[in-house]
């Protein structure tokens, strides 16, 4: 075998994971264009006015806070004022360091209160239960710090509906947002987790909790995560979804049937990747059970969370999230290729192990490969053109395909500007920002191999979206 | 210069027709967005236009009949449908009929008939709604056919539209329905029964309730286990729609026929009568815990002071809810005090049945 046949062998084989990769993509995107009008269509009842039966699936609202001190009041406060006929609000203070317990009793007249906390699901000690004198559906669990799944299990263990949503302490929910992820419940009782739409919140104008003006950041970073996300979750997601795929309901905003979330152990406080994990494992679980199920994913109910700003917060964010892939995967292998798993684990899981969690190898591997051999003469200037216009043409076009199905679902984004803006993100963030990304989680896969465990890594909140009040 | 596919001219030539492909492709693409964007732009133009008329005309006409009514525009018929469906189902009854009137002089209802043949799922979903309000007996088999054979969602739209346009005659049409389709949301369902009213129901969902029990435990006896679309247990949960004359006898029938826990419980949630103590009270042993739950909640709502003796096991129960519910049964009868909580809380070996009675002897002070 000559070194050209061997060049040529490894050159095709970059070749293909970018093909395969677009492909995938491109499936889910139609698969998203076929799907979402139909979607769309049948929200018009809820543009009509809701009268409440009786029957309605109350929900327990549970939030991990760890040192939000500066947050929490305003989180607490906002979904406090949600459209929903019956819900409860259970907060679990992981341990914060900060004055979070603090402002949440001065501010919410918070008592201790003897309740027979019952535990379910193991967690670190809970020091405490506190109950709103003000606000009768206000909990507030004080316990010894265990990370976020930890706290979120607490919450879990004290709530009392039979559906629960995990939301982040910082997250900022629509009004009727959770009157819209309860439909897929109501609609099919096979239904047992719904992940809403997650978008950035930098660059919106919040005030008193709710979201006043969605606006974009005029910082890049985040520029092209708002683009990243409308990817990933208008087609990623919602291409998924009816094909009962879905590996991953966002902590940022999910709604659980509790009794299943319990059954199957609650969130797994050994990886940091806990809410892909909780997810896969349902998969899993529910096959081995041969229980029929569904995870949705609801694309109107959204969500808003801040997003990095900084090249090392974000560097940090998508080192974690590689890491938690891998731990997901090898945790939940058992749902590769498991009989009865359907699209979860004979399609959706292949695509994220070899496309996303090992493709890292493959993408790094490919543009360092090409520009060596290039530099070295040993690749022809057009064969590196070929492989430039697979990795980044492809990328450009899908990323423009994410623009054109916001603009045919939820045109968020109010003025000509923002669209315009959000194109040449489309077109630049395939010029450097992704191929960094991909270098972030071959970091995180290698990290992962060697066992070498990323921290949580602070998150530097500028909340410039959030108004005083 | 180093190995390729093809020529480096071809592959030039090649790449630069994919290049220029791709980036026309883009900015089509882009295009199409802001096209859509410019519709959508003239459409809320046209909508603002349009409020700006009909809103306050329909809501004046919540108070005061109006006859003098602007040309609707046939492309405004949409906006129309939704704000006047907005009014609608804000309104009770007997506001509802001046908005009936302006929708009947605009002939709304052929354009919902139109639309609920030929719509897409939103217009459909629309006209069903519309067609209802304006209780139009023509569109009265289509509505049917829609509810008897389309998806849950149009179907249970067309079924809430039939029962507004006839309560009467819809119910018996639909109980049949209601009991076979399980894809039915129970909220939706619930909201259409309180519209047909407890006065046309609450017959005919007992009847429908001890139908569906009698064929579970037909099923059951034939040792072909229960069919699937048959659930008496919702349907026992719909009679809390019902009048008590009419659920409670239904009820206490079903827990006599059925051996289904979660019927069971259903039925318990409905006891409200001393004279239902006796079949309370042995539920509380029930091996389901769901049954002992509800036969707990059921005591404090009729227990009397001799139930304290079969409350305070509860307090033990291996089920949280149970334990639960037996506290609060236990702090609700008739002489029951706070000292006298306190000393049957001490009196527990158990701590779980300690800490239950702590907490809801603090609810009760907190409330």
């Amino acid at each position: 075998m000559t070194l050209v046949n061997v060049l040529f062998g490894i050159e095709c084989v970059f070749l293909l994971y970018f093909l395969a990769l677009h492909t995938g993509y491109l499936s889910l995107n139609i698969i998203a264009l076929l799907t979402l009008p139909r979607y769309m269509q049948s929200r018009v009842l809820i543009e009509l006015p809701q009268s409440t039966s009786g029957f309605e699936m109350p929900i327990s609202i549970v939030v991990a806070a760890y040192n939000e001190a500066a947050v929490i009041v305003a989180s607490v406060q906002s979904l406090l004022q949600l459209d929903y006929s019956e819900f409860e609000l259970v907060i679990s203070n992981d341990g914060s360091k900060d004055d979070t317990l603090e402002v949440l009793k001065q501010e919410f007249g918070l008592v201790l209160f003897p309740e027979a906390y019952r535990v379910r699901i193991q967690t670190a000690q809970v020091r405490g239960i506190y109950v709103s004198t003000i606000h009768p559906n206000l909990r507030v669990i004080d316990k010894e710090n265990g990370g976020r799944a930890d706290s979120l299990n607490a919450a879990i263990n004290a709530a009392r509906y039979p559906l629960i949503c995990v939301i982040d302490a910082d997250s900022v929910l629509e009004r009727d947002s959770l009157q819209r992820a309860v439909e897929p419940f109501l609609e099919d009782p096979r239904t047992i987790a719904v992940g809403g739409t997650i978008r950035i919140a930098n660059g919106c104008q919040v005030r008193g909790g709710f979201l006043e003006r969605a606006g974009l950041p005029t910082n890049w970073w985040a520029l092209f995560q708002v683009l990243e996300y409308l990817r990933a979750f208008l087609f990623g997601r919602m291409g998924w979804s009816p094909l009962n795929g879905l590996l991953i309901v966002s902590g940022a905003f999910g709604i659980f049937n509790k009794e299943i979330v319990v059954s199957v152990g609650g969130y797994n406080k050994d990886t940091i990747g806990e809410d892909m994990e909780l997810t896969m494992r349902l998969h899993r679980i529910m096959t081995e059970k041969g229980i029929p199920y569904r995870i949705v994913f609801a694309p109107d109910p959204v969500c808003w969370t801040e997003a990095p700003e900084d090249y090392k917060t974000l560097r940090s964010q998508r080192i974690r999230w590689a890491h938690g892939l891998g731990d997901c995967v090898a945790i939940n292998r058992g749902l590769l290729f498991q009989r009865g798993s359907g699209f979860a684990g004979w399609v959706a899981l292949p695509f994220n192990v070899v496309l996303e969690w090992l493709g890292p190898i493959i993408e790094v591997g490919g543009y360092v490969f090409m520009i060596v051999t290039y530099l070295l003469g040993l690749l022809s200037f057009s064969s590196l053109l070929i492989f430039l216009l697979f990795a980044i043409g492809l990328g450009m076009l899908l990323s423009v395909s994410a623009l054109l199905l916001e603009e045919l679902t939820f045109h968020t984004y109010p003025k000509m500007r923002h669209l315009l803006v959000l194109f040449v993100v489309a077109l630049v963030e395939n010029l450097g920002y992704r191929q960094l990304n991909s270098f972030w989680r071959f970091q995180g896969l290698v990290r992962w191999i060697v066992g070498s465990k990323p921290g949580w890594g602070e998150m530097t909140r500028t909340a410039t979206w959030q108004a005083d009040n | 210069m180093g190995f390729c596919f093809v020529s480096d001219a071809d592959t030039l030539r090649i790449v630069q027709s994919v290049a220029i492909f791709l980036f026309a492709l883009a900015l089509l693409l882009l295009v199409v967005v802001l096209l859509l964007r410019g519709t959508l732009l003239l459409r809320e133009r046209r909508r603002k236009k349009f409020l700006a008329v009909w809103q306050s005309i329909l809501v004046n006409a919540v108070d005061i009949a109006t006859s003098d009514l602007p040309r609707l525009e046939r492309r405004d018929l949409p906006e129309f449908l939704l704000l006047w469906n907005h009014l609608q189902e804000s309104l009770l009854d007997e506001s509802k009929d001046h908005l009936n009137q302006i929708g009947k002089a605009l002939s709304i209802e052929r354009v919902a008939l139109r639309l609920l043949r030929g719509g897409n799922l939103r217009e459909r979903l629309l006209a069903i709604v519309t067609l209802g309000q304006l209780r139009e007996r023509a569109a009265w088999g289509q509505l049917l056919t829609i509810a008897q054979r389309e998806g849950a969602l149009l179907s249970v739209i067309a079924a809430r539209a039939l029962v507004m346009i006839d309560p009467t005659k819809a119910v018996p049409e639909l109980i049949p329905l209601l009991m076979a389709r399980a894809d039915w949301p129970a909220s939706r369902v619930a909201n259409m029964l309180r519209i047909a009213g407890a006065d046309v129901i609450s017959d005919q969902i007992s009847n429908a309730a001890l139908k569906s029990t009698l064929e579970q435990s037909a099923h059951t006896g034939n040792g072909d286990g229960k069919p699937a679309t048959n659930d008496p247990a919702r349907m026992v949960r719909y009679l809390e729609l019902a009048y008590n004359v009419a659920a409670l006898p239904a009820a206490r029938t079903i827990i006599e026929l059925s051996h289904d826990p979660e019927v069971l419980a259903a039925c318990l949630r409905l006891l409200k009568s001393a004279e239902d103590l006796p079949v309370v009270r042995a539920c509380l042993s029930h091996e389901d815990s769901r049954v002992r739950v509800q036969a707990a909640a059921a005591l404090g709502r009729i227990g009397e002071d001799d139930d304290e003796e079969r409350l305070v096991p509860l307090l033990s129960d291996s089920e949280w809810w149970v334990r639960y519910r037996a506290a609060q049964a236990l702090s609700g009868l008739p002489h029951m005090r706070a000292p006298k909580l306190k000393t049957i809380q001490a009196a527990q070996s158990d701590a779980f049945a300690r800490d239950m009675l702590a907490q809801v002897m603090a609810e009760a002070q907190l409330q």
